[in-house]
């Protein structure tokens, strides 16, 4: 796609879109039975939409902004985690979207699980190998925030395509 | 528009969790932790073996930004007590008693885990 003045005003919607998306999941109390700092993965909604519809450019560019969000509201850590989850999410869900055959719950868990192992790398190059202790559970939060956002993202998407003169991501 | 769900994603939603029961399991039937390491980063802070305490033992380090973690040791198992940051995701893993185990506390960079009596190969990657 052209970058035109459409693709800038969009990218900024959905890159303000997931800093207020990450904000909300902010104020939710931790969910029973799920440890604390695990959230639902609403932001990625945007980072989704913007894989399928403007491309990967635009989809690595939003996760940069989130990263950069996360760095300076809640630490270098967190600004590393964030940045290496949403680059691999974003390029798994741009993959992902221009497979003809997969779903949209399938794009869900793919952007998720990509997006957990990141952090989990990360973790890991911060804090040394037990951060691999946490790989089981990542995975299971991974497919449930996956379908989640895959189940969203099928509310949301013909709302979205009617709204755009181009259509969205088919 | 695409479908919500395809079979291919049924197979995927197997494999992954195939793979973390795996992980799990791995971590369930590991020998009882033996060893507790404290590190920063890729430094060692601590390295305890848990038999030779008496009771409960506290610890204290300091690590990113001069953040301080509190460690609890004791023959049982070994846990973080409490530690300088908002999400207490480490205060909140609890105690730990099986090698392989680990509680990380991000914003200081510390993390506790717990190695067999054989050495480091207990830790599952």
């Amino acid at each position: 796609m052209k970058h035109t003045t459409g693709t800038v005003a969009r990218v900024g919607v959905l890159g303000a879109l997931a800093l207020a998306l990450s904000f909300l999941e902010g104020l939710v109390p931790p969910l029973p039975g799920v440890p604390p700092g695990f959230k639902l993965g609403l932001s990625n909604l945007a980072g989704m939409y913007a894989a399928g519809a403007l491309g990967l450019g635009p989809a690595l560019f939003l996760a940069l902004i989130k990263g950069a969000f996360a760095l300076l509201t809640r630490g270098f850590a967190a600004g590393c985690m964030s940045l290496a989850g949403g680059l691999l999410s974003a390029g798994a869900t741009w993959g992902l979207w221009r497979l003809r055959g997969a779903s949209l719950a399938g794009i869900g868990m793919g952007g998720a699980l990509a997006h957990n192992l990141g952090q989990l790398g990360a973790a890991v190059v911060l804090t040394g190998p037990g951060a691999a202790g946490y790989a089981p559970l990542l995975l299971v939060y991974g497919v449930g925030s996956g379908l989640l956002t895959g189940v969203l993202l099928r509310g949301i998407l013909p709302v979205l395509q009617k709204l755009e003169s181009r259509g969205g991501p088919q | 528009m695409r479908r919500l769900f395809s079979r291919w994603d049924a197979v995927g939603i197997l494999a992954v969790l195939a793979v973390a029961g795996a992980l799990f399991l791995r971590t369930l039937s590991a020998p009882k932790g033996a060893v507790a390491v404290v590190e920063w980063g890729d430094r060692v802070l601590l390295r305890q073996e848990l038999s030779a305490l008496s009771g409960e033992t506290e610890y204290r380090f300091a690590g990113e930004e001069g953040r301080r973690v509190t460690v609890v040791l004791s023959p049982q198992g070994a846990r973080i007590s409490a530690a300088e940051c908002p999400d207490q995701v480490c205060v909140g893993t609890g105690e730990l008693t099986r090698a392989g185990e680990a509680a990380v506390c991000l914003p200081s960079r510390i993390s506790l885990r717990l190695e067999g009596a054989g050495g480091p190969d207990a830790v599952t990657f």
